[in-house]
């Protein structure tokens, strides 16, 4: 029974409850780094790792918190974990830290993490708070990846950085849909994945 | 125990405090000189991008190569310090926290491509939210800019950040510094720069305050120079002089 209701907690932020295309929470950075898949990627798991070890850490601290500063102790173990995320990007990434510049240091404002962390951690057991951690992260950087990939392949034509679409179709005509790499065209996309999810889960949909 | 009580949540907050500053201490001392490393890597790889040369995946190897001299110049020109002394001093004027006005010798460095002689020289002056900097490149005269590369800390995206954009920034290159001795600097123009071929930039559409900044910053780390400049046309003018002595009756 335990185990079932674990796994439940990484797959239903992968689907049924998306942090982005149900909860529609982080959309602010999903719009600014998904022009290429790298940033996206590490940007992915920099929240994964945020939203895990901060679940975990207010889990552990659930019953020591005292309720009036329960936010304000949130925040600090949160801005932590980013800090720290960030001081280690700058040490051995540094030029994707640069590429994200203030989107990093936005996780600390994501409301994937404050809302897991309130909404969760602060009334279960440290195993399950992780594990939600964790399949919140990766319900928000599946989206991004998606929305990366097809922003990075048909707005420039590449991959990881790496070509793609053959030089054959440039010289025919094709060109880089240019439109992609604006931030607009990130919110259409997120649309496009709500409603395709949408209308594959008959739960989601309103009456 | 009473969690709710004011004298646990004062302790509380006050151990959480202090276990944080500790921990992040910690990591950012550890970590402290991979970050170094990087950051002096990244003004190499803006030094040789502003001489038009994009560096390679050893940016320090190709530094060696390209940059073979450097050194520090006061207000009248006297050399002093070597290489390292002007890559220290022009990471630190190029960055967040450097200033000119905090300094009285400035950094040369000398960028050598097949006997093609070019001086690269740090700018650094205020944007319209924070600093911003640069690196100029600037022909064997002394006084035709070839190749700017320009970093901002917090200009705002779209419009001052744009700074940055080589389709705009690359309107620098060719433009004198001084005409007959006067020094004129670059001049940024709110619509039609080509009437002044010479000095006039376009400015960024919707960034007055940013291109104000960026017009102000090379003009006035420029200037510093001007000694340098002095002392270098004398030791190029000397030579023929000395040697063509009897012509100076045309003098």
């Amino acid at each position: 029974m335990a185990q079932t209701k674990n796994i439940e907690l990484i797959k239903n932020p992968l689907n049924l409850n998306n942090p982005i295309t149900v909860q529609v929470l982080g959309i602010c950075s999903a719009l600014a780094v998904t022009v290429k898949l790298e940033p996206a990627i590490v940007m992915a798991i920099s929240v994964t790792v945020v939203t895990a070890l901060s679940n975990l850490i207010i889990s552990l601290l659930r019953n020591t918190i005292p309720s009036r500063i329960r936010i304000i102790v949130q925040l600090m173990v949160v801005s932590f974990l980013v800090i720290l995320v960030d001081q280690v990007l700058k040490a051995f990434m540094y030029e994707l830290d640069k590429a994200l510049s203030v989107y990093i240091g936005l996780i600390i404002t994501n409301c994937i993490v404050m809302g897991r962390l309130e909404a969760f951690a602060l009334g279960n057991k440290p195993l399950p708070a992780l594990l939600d951690g964790i399949g919140n992260g990766l319900g928000y950087g599946l989206i991004l990846v998606i929305v990366a990939f097809v922003r990075e392949l048909f707005g420039s034509g590449q991959l990881m950085g790496f070509q793609i679409i053959p030089q054959g179709f440039y010289s025919i005509g094709y060109e880089n849909c240019g439109f992609m790499l604006n931030p607009p065209m990130a919110l259409i996309l997120i649309g496009v994945v709500i409603w395709i999810q949408r209308s594959k889960m008959k739960e989601l949909q309103e009456k | 125990m009473n969690t709710q009580s004011n004298g646990y949540t004062v302790v509380y907050s006050a151990i959480m405090v202090v276990v944080v500053a500790a921990a992040l201490t910690l990591v950012s001392q550890g970590l402290k000189s991979r970050q170094i490393a990087n950051e002096e890597n990244a003004n190499r790889a803006s030094i040789l991008k502003s001489a038009g040369v994009q560096a390679g995946e050893d940016v320090s190897a190709d530094f060696k190569k390209y940059v073979t001299e450097g050194f520090l110049v006061d207000a009248n020109g006297a050399k002093s310090g070597n290489l390292d002394d002007a890559f220290k001093a022009a990471s630190a004027l190029a960055s967040k926290s450097g200033k000119f006005e905090n300094v009285d010798k400035y950094p040369v460095l000398v960028f050598n491509n097949n006997g093609e002689q070019k001086y690269i020289v740090p700018i650094d002056g205020a944007g319209l939210w924070d600093r911003i900097w640069g690196f100029v490149s600037l022909k064997n005269d002394f006084n035709t800019i070839d190749g700017v590369v320009f970093d901002h800390a917090g200009e705002t995206p779209g419009l001052g950040a744009e700074m940055t954009n080589p389709n705009w920034s690359n309107q620098f290159n060719g433009k004198v510094m001084s005409e007959g001795g006067n020094f004129v600097g670059v001049k940024i123009y709110k619509g039609d720069a080509s009437k002044d071929p010479k000095h006039g930039i376009d400015a960024i559409t919707g960034s007055t305050m940013t291109s104000n900044g960026v017009e102000a910053m090379v003009n006035d780390c420029l200037k510093k120079y001007e000694g340098f400049k002095q002392s270098l046309g004398k030791t190029a003018a000397a030579a023929p002089v000395a040697a063509v002595n009897n012509n100076n009756v045309n003098d």
